[in-house]
């Protein structure tokens, strides 16, 4: 039996927005750098609510920048935090037995020392994120969703 | 047939912790469903290295709420790992799991969502994993949803031919075009020919109107179908507005599911 399924061919950039708006709705809980201190080096972290619809593992956590009053902040100084355990963001991509439940809070964790000469009491606050769908049938572009985050934040 | 809510209506408020399960399952009870739907990635705590306490408190509650689990859904990931495609024995563990749990949770049926395109690869995946399921006595239901045909997995349905391997119908596939990721409609008549292999559907709802109707989708007619056929599975409301449209969801169901009683008593 043959049979016509219309699937938009490279996947679906509506579904995409959809679920954007969804990620738009839900990723912050709040709207503060928090200061930190982790082995000795000073930073600041922010909450970031899973945006995704349902729980996925971390592994498929692919990419994370983050710009601070239009200071990149440096790639390799993100850390990503789930029940207080801290990764480099660019091993995450490594912890497929780990997962990140629907509706839970992480923290991004920035450990760059330009961050104390950078951040104010009010922060332009840009990140992109960049998450692979674990499971393959949402019909996305590469399987692949890209968030793009503009929050103002304080400090506390 | 008996009728009940699919707890992803919730995860609006799931989400953002406004709501837990044990609130949705007892609201569920309050609402006077028969049963519900679960799903691995948004209702089992750390699924799927669930703990067995925590199945346990989904099944006294459900037991004291008088709520059958009708079905229990995971994702089958083939994107887990960065630099690979889930092996089929990885995939085998994922139906080994999700039999195990369904088992567990007391409900006859699974649905793990597998990626059935081409539907070879789901005539290969579901010949690898049904006698696991059969081994635990669970019914592996394949979810029909648009934008698939009616009868794309008449196919597998027929080659496979096992009461092990049955049919989930989405009511998606008759929802008018331009619905929510709608590309085509489909007469409602084409749920007919799938009824023999139907055991459990998912009536879904994205908008509804002031008469508690929802316009894109043609419930009067696919509940009479189901009626006249006798089927004697579960409906649940599967109400999907809070990806784009977000209201509070407690409301929703509840005009959802009045929806499927309305049409299904």
């Amino acid at each position: 039996m043959s049979v016509e399924l219309r699937i938009p061919t490279g996947g679906s950039y509506a579904l995409t927005e959809q679920f954007r708006e969804l990620g738009e709705r839900v990723a912050f809980p709040d709207l503060n750098l928090h200061k930190v201190e982790m082995d000795g080096m000073k930073g600041y972290e922010f909450k970031l609510r899973n945006p995704w619809y349902t729980e996925f593992p971390v592994s498929c956590a692919e990419d994370m920048e983050v710009g601070i009053n239009g200071y990149a902040v440096q790639k390799g100084k993100i850390f990503f935090v789930i029940r207080d355990q801290a990764v480099p963001f660019k091993y995450a991509k490594n912890l497929y037995e780990l997962q990140w439940g629907l509706g839970e809070v992480a923290q991004v964790r920035m450990l760059d020392g330009q961050l104390q000469a950078v951040v104010k009491e009010a922060n332009d606050v840009e990140i992109k994120f960049l998450l692979r769908t674990a499971f393959e049938g949402y019909h996305l572009p590469n399987n692949r969703i890209e968030y793009e985050f503009k929050r103002n934040m304080g400090v506390i | 047939m008996k009728l009940g809510v699919s707890l992803y209506s919730f995860a609006g408020d799931l989400q953002t912790g406004a709501l837990t399960v044990d609130d949705a399952l007892r609201y569920c009870a309050a609402l006077g469903c028969e049963g519900v739907e679960l799903i691995g990635e948004q209702h089992i705590p750390n699924w799927p290295n669930t703990k067995i306490s925590d199945l346990d408190h989904i099944n006294d509650l459900c037991k004291e709420l008088g709520l059958e689990i009708f079905c229990f859904s995971y994702y089958m990931n083939a994107l887990s790992h960065y630099d690979r495609r889930a092996t089929m024995e990885e995939h085998l563990e994922m139906v080994r799991l999700g039999a195990a749990t369904a088992s567990y949770l007391g409900t006859r049926i699974m649905r793990p969502a597998f990626y059935g395109v081409p539907v070879e690869n789901m005539i290969e995946m579901i010949k690898a994993g049904l006698p696991i399921a059969e081994k635990y006595e669970i019914i592996w239901g394949v979810e029909l949803h648009a934008p698939f045909p009616p009868v794309y997995y008449i196919d597998a349905l027929e080659k496979i031919n096992s009461p092990w391997f049955r049919l989930i119908p989405d009511f998606s596939c008759w929802q008018t075009a331009g619905a929510a990721g709608h590309f085509q409609a489909n007469d409602v008549e084409t749920l007919r020919p799938l009824l023999k292999w139907t055991v459990h559907c998912h009536g879904k709802g994205h908008v509804f109107d002031e008469h508690g109707e929802e316009p894109n989708t043609p419930y009067k007619d696919l509940m009479n179908i189901l009626k006249e056929y006798g089927y004697e599975g579960a409906v649940v409301a599967e109400s999907e507005g809070w990806i784009t449209n977000y209201k509070p969801t407690l409301d929703v169901v509840k005009t959802h599911f009045k929806l499927l009683e309305k049409y299904g008593r």
